[in-house]
Formats: structure tokens, sequence, C-alpha cells
């Protein structure tokens, strides 16, 4: 235990860029002693260690997490974005939390991950996108023509952990890793549009289904592999808009006569994706010629507003029927977990957790 | 003598926030003044405004505790750092545990822990006449209503026991009223 507390302790301060002088000195002890205690020579005293958690920002109950490498989440080595360090380190406890919350109610490994397609052998990397788009719709039972009601319950149902996070000040909308031990993992930055997140989930787990192998860093890196996102980018719009059910539905309800700013909404809301990716998708299937005019109506100048925004109540949908939630609701209301471990597994102080738990109970009383 | 009446506690979340939450904390502060203890887990989990008077914040400090805690934490996944804390504090300073989690009091099962819970301190402080019954009674109906968690079954048994308890005392009073009316008067003359 105290080698592990040490570790952790350790490569915290390190993260912070403490020096070890300095963070003796904020704890009131001597550097010697410090360094014992980062080594597994010493014991630390709870108050030290508490002390040490709340100086360096982060849950005690970290402190006491083996970092065994099959846990590690690993990046993309070449990531085109970079959340902040905090934003990484929850995201990386939420992914821990919820693995052992799976395996505290005993459903771990219920879900397998996802499958992995091997690397194109050929040039056209986009057309290689669609098909294991069409592959994936397929495999989860979504049918050729059917649009994607609620992207968050699908991916969900498969195991993999979404985060929904509210990452202000910085141009990150998703970020996916992987590790042997937590499968999937996604990162959803919540204050972009609702068509944004769906998106970037999707976007995301085109690279999980595509780019397995390249998840192999500890730490994303700077440089945007332009094909990668590319490959991406095409997954995610077969996946979440189709050609076939485009055209059908172009087809059946829109009409070649005249294509306004009504009908891109009206795609939007069909497709629940943006009037941008209906407007590309449109294009790249030979439906529509480039229209400015039609694109600055649906569209606008400013990027973070969507014409006919889709409403949050999709993701409160998810969030009802969430994996993640029910086990946590499950996990406390049957007694399999104290309320201070729900407080650490869900990131919150006694008080909110059990205010929480409250009203999970009172959602069980029959009216 | 109560199991509650000379040893000291180790008072855990669900317990010290069901009498916070229902502004009753005086009433530990009462019945355990000088012999709270709290692990410093525990004091990390509850609101930083919380008043904790007479309570000794109790840091996990030496070998024993620490392996203690090791233990518990491998072995009971399901508890959190606050009642690990709460038990290795009750194991090592010959305390009664505090809690009204069923994980903690299952944990402890072995361990030669004495343990009570929000309804034995409320009732201790009826058997300590600190608190009248209908008073406790209304007290740990504040506390559910505060999101305590107590089994309906726990909380009629406790209503019960004090209600009865209620009973014969009257009963032994007026026993004792009519003993004195009747002696009274051979007293008199």
């Amino acid at each position: 235990m105290k080698e592990v507390i040490g570790q952790n302790l350790k490569s915290a301060r390190e993260s912070a860029q403490i020096s070890q002088d300095d963070f003796a000195q904020k704890l009131g002890i001597s550097r010697a002693t410090l360094s014992a205690i980062e080594n597994g020579h010493s014991t630390i005293d709870s108050t030290k260690l508490l002390e040490a958690a709340r100086l360096l920002g982060r849950p005690v109950s970290e402190f006491f997490s083996e970092r065994i490498e099959e846990t590690a989440l690993l990046y993309r080595a070449a990531e085109n974005t970079i959340a902040p360090e905090h934003a990484r380190k929850d995201f990386e406890r939420f992914c821990r939390a919820y693995r052992e919350l799976e395996e505290i109610v005993e459903v771990a490994d219920s879900v397998l991950p996802p499958p992995e397609y091997a690397e194109p052998q050929f040039a056209d990397v986009k057309a290689f996108a669609e098909l294991v788009a069409a592959s994936e719709r397929q495999r989860l039972g979504i049918g050729p023509l059917e649009p994607i009601n609620n992207m968050f319950k699908v991916l969900d149902e498969q195991g993999v952990r979404i985060f929904l996070y509210p990452l202000d000040g910085h141009d990150v909308w998703g970020i996916s890793a992987y590790s042997a031990r937590f499968g999937a993992c996604i990162f959803v930055n919540a204050l972009t549009t609702v068509e944004r997140r769906i998106f970037s989930l999707a976007h995301e787990y085109g690279h999980l289904v595509m780019h397995r192998r390249m998840f192999n860093a500890p730490a994303p890196k700077g440089k945007a592999d332009k094909t990668a996102e590319l490959m991406a980018d095409a997954f995610a719009a077969n996946f979440l808009v189709p050609a076939d059910a485009l055209r059908t539905v172009f087809h059946r309800d829109i009409g070649e006569k005249a294509i306004g700013p009504e009908d891109i909404v009206f795609l939007k809301r069909y497709f629940r994706v943006s009037a941008k990716v209906i407007y590309k998708r449109l294009l790249e299937i030979k439906l529509l010629k480039e229209n400015g005019d039609l694109l600055r109506a649906v569209t606008g100048e400013d990027q973070t507003k969507e014409i006919a925004p889709l409403g949050d109540d999709l993701i409160a949908d998810w969030r009802r029927v969430g994996r993640f939630e029910h086990l946590a609701k499950k996990a406390s209301l049957e007694e399999i977990i104290s309320l201070g471990k729900l407080a650490e597994i869900l990131g919150g102080s006694a008080l909110e957790t059990r205010k929480k738990v409250q009203e999970w109970r009172k959602e069980l009383t029959i009216a | 003598m109560h199991k509650l009446h000379a040893a000291p506690v180790s008072i855990d979340a669900s317990v010290a926030l069901d009498f916070h939450l229902t502004n009753s904390f005086e009433i530990l502060v009462e019945l355990f003044a000088g012999k709270m203890l709290m692990s410093d887990f525990v004091k990390n989990e509850l609101p930083k405004t919380m008043d904790l008077r007479e309570t000794t914040i109790v840091p996990l400090a030496n070998t024993t505790e620490w392996e203690l805690l090791e233990k518990l934490k491998k072995e009971k996944r399901g508890l959190g750092l606050g009642e690990i804390g709460a038990i290795v504090i009750a194991k090592t300073r010959d305390a009664v545990l505090l809690t009204n989690d069923k994980l903690a009091r299952n944990a402890i099962q072995g361990m030669g822990i004495e343990v009570a819970g929000s309804i034995g301190v409320l009732e201790y402080a009826v058997e300590s006449g600190r608190m009248q019954s209908e008073a406790a009674i209304e007290l740990l109906r504040k506390m559910i209503l505060q999101g305590a968690r107590i089994s309906n079954e726990l909380v009629t048994n406790f209503e019960d026991r004090l209600r009865n308890k209620k009973k014969t005392e009257v009963r032994k009073l007026s026993v004792q009223a009519e003993k004195s009316a009747v002696v009274r008067p051979e007293q008199t003359s």
C-alpha cells in the first residue's frame, strides 16, 4: 500500500510540476521524508495524504489505485486535439470508476469490446470507412435505412464508456482512448451543440474500430494524422447518415424540384446530425450542387450555434437508461456499495451522494 | 450497562450526516463529549462547514492501521475510504463503530467491534434521560426525510420499543402513585 501511495503521490506531484522541495514545504515535512514516502520506504499519515490530495486537486481515493500497465488509458499517438491534463485525469478516473463498479456488481466483461477492422489495403480510405460504417451498423442491428435515434444509447449498450465533460476554453470536441482493462472509452465535450456531440461520438468510435493499433501512447501528442481524421469523419458521416438512407428519404419526402432550408432542417432532425453534415452528405452523394446561399442560410457564421437545434432531451433519455448510472443505482439501492464508496465513484461529496440516492429511492416508489 | 455508555465511539459519515442534517449534532456532543472519534477520511467526506465540536479527528498514522486499511480495502471493495477509516479507528481504539451502513456492519463481523447506528444512539439518548421517547421518534422521522437509510422494519421496532417502554414507565409511575396513595393515610394518622 505505501508503495502504491508513494508512486501515485510522486506521479501526481510531477504532473503538477511541483518540486519535491516545494511540496515537502507545503506539507510541512522534510524533503527527505517526502522522498522516503514517494519511494515507498515510509508510510504517510492520513492527514498529510489528505493535505497532499487537496494541494494537488485530486480525490484522495486516487492515491490508492494501483497503476498496472493494462489499466493505463492509451491514446492515439497522433491526436488532433489535446485536452488539458486535468480533463484527461477526470476521464481516466471515470473509466476506472466505471470498471470498478462493473466488478463490484459482477458484470465486468459482460460486453465484448467493439471489433477492430484491419487497416485498408486500398488507397481509398474513405471508401474503407464507409464499408466499416455499414458493417458496424449491421453488426449493431441497425437497418441500412434507419436513422440512429440516440447515438449515446447505441454505443453505451456496446459497453463503450462515454464521458460527457464540460470543457471550456479548449477546441476539443472529443477524445478516444483504449485500454485492455477498460475497453473503448470516449470523452465528449458537453459544451458543444448536441449535434456536434453526436458527431464527435461517432467520429471517435470510428477511430476506435479503425485505428486501434494507433492507441499506444500514454498521452496524446499534438501531431494530427490527417488520413486518420479523414477516415473517422467519413465513418461518422456514413454511420449516422448512410447514403442509401439519405437517398430514400430525399426521393420520398423532398424531391429534386427545389431544395430549401426547410428540407435541410427536416433531414437534420430525421438523422439527428447538424445542418452542415446534411449539406455535405447531399453534396457527396450528388443530390445537391454547391449552393452557397443555402449553406449560409442553414449554418450561419457561428459554429457554436445550430439551426433548429436538437434538444438535450436526447442526452437525458440516454442518461435514464445509461449503463453507468444504472450500475451505480443498482449497487447503491441493493446495498452492494456504501455511501462513501458511491461518493468516490461518482466523484461527489457524501452529502451530494446521499441526496442523489434519496432521489433514486423516490424513483422506485409507486406514485 | 449500555454499550455506548463507557467506550469511545468511531463515527462514520452516515450517522454524522443524520444528526447534522436534522440540526441535532448537539445530541452526539452531549452523549459522547470527549470520546467521539472520527477518522480524518470520514471528515474529508463531510461538508467543510460542519460543526465538529467535541470530535477528535484521528489520522491513520501507524503501520498496523494502514495494514488493516489495506486489508479491508482489498477484501471489502464496496466500502469507501471513510467507512474503512471508521472501522480501523474502532478496531485500534476499542471504540464502538457508529454506522448505518449495512456493508460496514457486515464487514466487521468477527472483528470484535461493537456497532450501533442512528437508532441505537437515539435509544441510548432516551435511556440516559437526555431525550423523551416521542422526541426521539420524531427525530428519527426527520432523519429519514433527510435521506437516512434505515429499514421500515427497524423504524417500526424502534417506535414500538420506545412506546412500550413509555407505557411501562407510565404504568410503573401509576402503580407507585397508587401505592403512595394507599400508604399516605396511614402515614398521616
